[in-house]
């Protein structure tokens, strides 16, 4: 071939490698579904709210540990009844905002661009589908709780007077609680936004939506504990951030949020609505999707 | 390979008190064929049931000599498609979705990478394969719903309206590409309500009118005995006149002249003497052949009672 040749037509090569079929093709919906909700290889305004949260959220752990390093350990510990159950409640709402937004995004746009006539054309069922989205809902979820808490961890381990390894000793139950933890706001926050995902039609709205849930029936509760109990024990079935909060608290060996207490939720209620919740939001999605095409 | 890429045997579809399907059968063998009917008549609900995407009320479909509803999804994995509607991610770049459509088909992500820039070189959006399918042309999404149905290297390719919404020439360079993957050793059907791209395109052909297959034939239209057809460069009157003169039936209709002898007539080789008298008056010739019957006369022939499978 001369140095000027130019090749104008490679034409179509036969494929003669693996098919590797349903599984390669979950992998590539986690896969998309992750790059979707941080907005990774889309344009630049959908990356503003997912990367706003997670920098929100690495902020606040430093200024944690910026205050744990000025004050001592032992003073920022007296601050908060637990250091692990006060960041958490400090950075809920980052999470309550991510997972709302995340929800939606995964699904809306396959059904509204039509995109799910080219996913059915491929070896793929509806069940493979929905457990793949879930799957890259999961990932992001518990990431975005895991990661910070478990280097807010290591922060105060290095930071503490009994020395590094010592600390990590002592609190081994981090190991199970910070992941245990992740996982109940991941079924509380991600039930809620799957249930407003069905209902709802755009990214938008349903994201709205399922923080209004979380509000409203949370200051509903709050107000009418103070009036009636019946009206308040009903009402404080539906206040989710009060039930994750419990069992948050639950799980960190810590009492029952005051809401909680008052109208005689133990923490067993609220892993009760948990499953409820999730239970009805998988029922709910499976119900959007029985004719996905 | 089968002798059918596709079998259906008393193919029935409802929707509520609409009969998208009333008894299709047909055998479609390797190679590129159309599957003409009018909006309507059933096209997209026959592929639909071929993919497995939907099931028929009654009778038999199969595919590349599997039924459809043995296993779906294991014979999904050897076909390609394309939908006629929206069904592209605009927020995507054509490289990644195309890639992506490969993974879903169950490649590696090395070969899916690989194969989406190679695909997309072939339907001509190399330089644009980068740029987000929200910024694209109807032509260039045309190109990239091709390129994902193909991108995986299926048996059998289902394109549904490929050529809809495209302009003349996008029209034509759609129908190239089609034409190009028989040559690929990938079996197409391809529905269509435009007949003229099928004539072009396909080498066999099944029509749909009303849920009923009226014809599954090759594409090859029937020439007629002792009737030729010419096209010449200027004005054909002088050549009908000494066609007439020589006891032929000359007629003229869009500046194409059809020369056939009178009825219980037989005044010679018809396509000898037309020659002879075009050699004669020195006419310089555009076309010259058989007279054959289009695939729209076929149709509505078919439609209106004719019906007939080869």
């Amino acid at each position: 071939m001369s140095d000027r040749a130019v090749l104008t037509d490679r034409g179509y090569q036969p494929y003669r490698g693996p098919r590797l079929g349903t599984s390669r093709a979950m992998r590539a919906i986690i896969r998309d579904g992750i790059r979707r909700i941080l907005g990774l290889r889309r344009k630049a305004r959908r990356k503003v709210l997912p990367w706003l949260m997670v920098g929100m959220m690495m902020l606040t752990m430093c200024v944690f540990l910026i205050i744990a390093w000025i004050q001592g350990i032992a003073d920022f510990i007296d601050l908060f009844d637990d250091p692990y159950t006060g960041f958490l409640g400090a950075v809920a709402l980052y999470g309550l905002i991510l997972t709302s937004y995340a929800a939606p995004e995964l699904l809306v746009p396959d059904r509204r661009s039509g995109v799910l006539n080219i996913y059915f054309s491929r070896p793929l069922r509806v069940g493979h589908y929905l457990l793949a989205k879930g799957g890259a809902l999961a990932a992001i979820v518990l990431g975005f709780w895991t990661i910070p808490l478990f280097i807010y961890h290591l922060g105060l381990a290095f930071l503490s007077d009994a020395g590094f390894a010592s600390y990590l000793g002592g609190n081994l139950h981090a190991l199970w609680r910070i992941p245990a933890t992740a996982a109940c706001y991941l079924l509380m926050y991600g039930s809620v936004a799957l249930v407003c995902t069905a209902l709802l039609k755009r990214v938008g709205l349903a994201a709205v939506a399922c923080i209004a849930v979380f509000f409203a029936f949370n200051i509903a509760a709050n107000i009418a504990v103070n009036f009636s109990e019946t009206t308040a024990r009903w009402l404080s079935l539906l206040a989710f951030e009060q039930h994750v909060t419990s069992l948050r608290d639950w799980i960190f060996g810590q009492e029952t949020p005051d809401l909680m207490q008052r109208v005689g939720f133990d923490p067993w209620v609220s892993a009760l609505v948990l499953l409820v919740v999730a239970a009805l939001s998988g029922f709910l999605v499976k119900l959007t999707y029985r004719k996905p095409v | 390979m089968p002798e059918s890429v596709v079998q259906t045997r008393e193919l029935v579809k409802t929707f509520g008190t609409v009969r998208a399907l009333d008894g299709v059968d047909m055998a479609v063998p390797p190679g590129i064929t159309g599957l003409v009917g009018a909006n309507g008549a059933g096209k997209t609900t026959l592929m639909r049931i071929l993919l497995g995407l939907s099931r028929p009320d009654r009778g038999q479909a199969e595919v590349l000599g599997s039924p459809v509803e043995r296993d779906p999804s294991g014979l999904r994995s050897r076909l390609g498609y394309m939908p006629e509607n929206d069904c592209l991610p605009l927020d995507q770049t054509a490289a990644d979705f195309v890639m992506y459509a490969a993974e879903l088909a169950g490649l590696p992500t090395s070969e899916a990478r690989h194969r989406a820039s190679e695909t997309l070189f072939l339907v001509g959006l190399a330089e644009e394969r980068i740029r987000y399918i929200g910024d694209y042309s109807t032509g260039m999404k045309q190109r990239v719903k091709l390129a994902q149905a193909i991108v995986h290297d299926p048996e059998l390719a289902l394109l549904d309206e490929p050529a809809s919404g495209l302009d003349p020439e996008g029209r034509e360079e759609m129908l190239q590409l089609i034409r190009r993957l028989g040559g690929f050793g990938i079996n197409v059907l391809v529905s269509s309500h435009v007949l003229s791209d099928i004539e072009t395109t396909c080498s066999w052909v099944v029509m749909l009118d009303g849920g009923r297959t009226v014809r599954s034939a090759p594409v090859e239209p029937p020439a007629r005995e002792d009737t030729v057809s010419v096209e010449v460069f200027g004005d054909p009157e002088p050549l009908a006149r000494l066609l007439a003169e020589r006891g032929l039936r000359a007629e003229i209709t869009d500046g194409r002249l059809t020369a056939s002898a009178p009825d219980g007539e037989s005044p010679g080789d018809v396509y000898a003497m037309v020659r002879d008298a075009l050699a004669e008056l020195g006419t310089p010739v555009r076309r010259l052949g058989a007279d054959l019957t289009g695939l729209e006369e076929i149709f509505t022939a078919a439609a209106s009672g004719g019906g007939r499978d080869e």
